[in-house]
């Protein structure tokens, strides 16, 4: 019965609010904190690598955005689908929290990819599996952005993304797996490698700690944008009187 | 210090790198929190006119 | 008809040099056919959504699924197929060779088709919205882009007498996912749009 109670909670936007109120200053320390200590790490910290030399370290700020797009994506497919499913208005706020974060990690990525493979590969751009995809889901979170901008009726718009963003998530996994499916350019997976990783401790805990960070801002940012959302959709409602009293 | 700067030559691709990725960053923060000021400030015009 | 305007337009503009017009055939033929295809696209449910029949449809007891898959394949048949079968005049006028005209065919046929699935999603989903034509390019061209390199690759194989065969059955599979999994994604779409 506890569960019950939980999904209930969730699903009430009072509670919701409430709760990311309270979490997000919370979210938003720890998150730079990691990335602080972190960057400190990757940068001053961690030797240079054996084959990239100092150029290594921008694996720091393109592995996080890349890594990210990918989770915000599948966040906002997982969002719209509960949206869906059970026809949950919070979840669909949420879907739509996370688009414009996404949006621009994905545009952090596919910059940060390209000043690292100029020095790496002689060029900035390759239409490589890798590359092509998460150009594509940028597409995908624009057609998120400009469907939901399109649609006049709230609802519809929540569900007609919803539907978008669904489908679209079948990108997600081509971009994951297109380097271990396709020869590519684009380096193949260090870290997340059954066993051990193929990264030195030195250079891999700056890197964990990176993502960790950035796992936390987004959460920061989304529950900011979370409110916003929630405040936005629920018109006249007595909870929001209370809330801004 | 400045071979810091300098990164081994690669000093011109890294740190914009960094700038682009930090710069995301803190662009997104603010954005979600003008979003949030923008959401507070129609909810109290819209609880005004209600009046 | 669009699709053989923008096939012979690409040599006036590009170069009249056969064998470039031949390297750059598989991307002009590609392209023409999304553009034609995103073209009819937008009127796939229009007339049926302003006058009713669509609603009709969708309350009546029957399969909004199976009537939007058949739509999708009248609309392959009236554009992509057409398209498919008349490429063989525009690729000749871009240089390609003679043999490698059924391969051409074979896999803008298929492409076609499995853009016209994909189409279908998108055009069900901006039936309500403001500039749907703007939204509904948008929409379809990031779920569209494994067909164009495939399907483009296929072309490029047929034309320089390579082996076809991988390409096309990945387009092949491309196809069948859409079959089964765009016209339900169409159905909701639709049945969103006319809440």
């Amino acid at each position: 019965m506890a569960t019950w109670t939980w999904f209930h909670r969730l699903a009430s936007p009072p509670h919701v609010y409430a709760f990311a109120r309270r979490w997000t200053p919370w979210f938003g320390g720890f998150a730079a904190v990691a990335i602080v200590v972190a960057l400190y790490g990757g940068l001053v910290m961690a030797p240079p690598d054996y084959q990239q030399k100092d150029a290594f370290r921008m694996v720091y700020v393109h592995a996080p955005t890349a890594w990210l797009s990918l989770m915000i994506y599948t966040t906002m497919a997982v969002a719209a689908a509960v949206g869906l499913i059970w026809r949950m208005k919070v979840a669909h706020a949420a879907a739509a929290a996370c688009a414009p974060v996404g949006a621009w990690m994905t545009v952090a990525a596919l910059g940060t990819g390209m000043l690292y493979g100029k020095p790496m590969w002689g060029t900035y751009w390759v239409w490589d599996p890798r590359l092509t995809a998460e150009l594509v889901l940028l597409f995908l979170y624009f057609g998120y952005m400009g469907l939901r901008a399109g649609i006049e009726d709230p609802v519809k718009a929540d569900k007609a993304s919803a539907v978008l963003a669904v489908v679209g998530v079948i990108n997600v996994p081509i971009i994951k797996f297109s380097v271990e499916w396709w020869n590519s350019l684009h380096q193949t997976a260090t870290v997340m490698q059954m066993g051990k990783p193929k990264m030195d401790f030195d250079m891999l805990w700056p890197l964990l700690l990176m993502l960790l960070g950035f796992l936390l801002y987004f959460i920061t940012v989304l529950l900011i944008r979370l409110r916003a959302e929630l405040l936005r959709r629920e018109r006249n409602a007595s909870w929001v009187r209370e809330v801004l009293a | 210090m400045n071979e810091f700067l300098d990164m081994g030559g690669y000093g011109k691709y890294l740190w914009p790198t960094f700038a682009l990725g930090i710069g995301v960053v803190i662009l997104n923060l603010l954005l979600a929190l003008s979003s949030l000021k923008a959401a507070k400030l129609e909810a109290r015009r819209r609880m005004e006119m209600s009046q | 008809m669009f699709f053989m305007i923008v096939a012979t337009l690409f040599p006036l503009t590009l170069t009249p040099e056969m064998s470039r017009l031949r390297d750059a055939a598989p991307g002009v033929l590609w392209i023409g056919a999304l553009l034609s295809s995103l073209l009819a696209l937008e009127f796939l449910f229009r007339d049926d959504a302003v006058d009713g029949t669509l609603e009709q449809f969708a309350l009546s007891g029957q399969s909004l699924t199976w009537m939007l898959f058949a739509k999708t394949c009248t609309h392959w048949l009236l554009t992509g197929l057409p398209l498919a079968l008349s490429a063989p005049i525009a690729a000749a006028a871009l240089g390609v060779s003679v043999d490698a005209m059924p391969g051409v065919v074979a896999s803008l046929a298929l492409g076609s088709f499995a853009m016209s699935l994909i189409g279908a999603i998108g055009a069900g989903l901006t039936l309500g919205a403001r500039r749907g034509g703007v939204l509904l390019s948008l929409l379809t061209l990031p779920l569209a882009v494994p067909i164009l390199i495939f399907g483009a690759r296929a072309t490029q194989l047929a034309i320089s007498g390579g082996d076809i065969a991988p390409p096309m059955y990945l387009l092949g599979a491309i196809a069948v996912l859409g079959v089964t999994l765009a016209p339900l994604a169409a159905a909701a779409a639709v049945r969103i749009g006319l809440e």
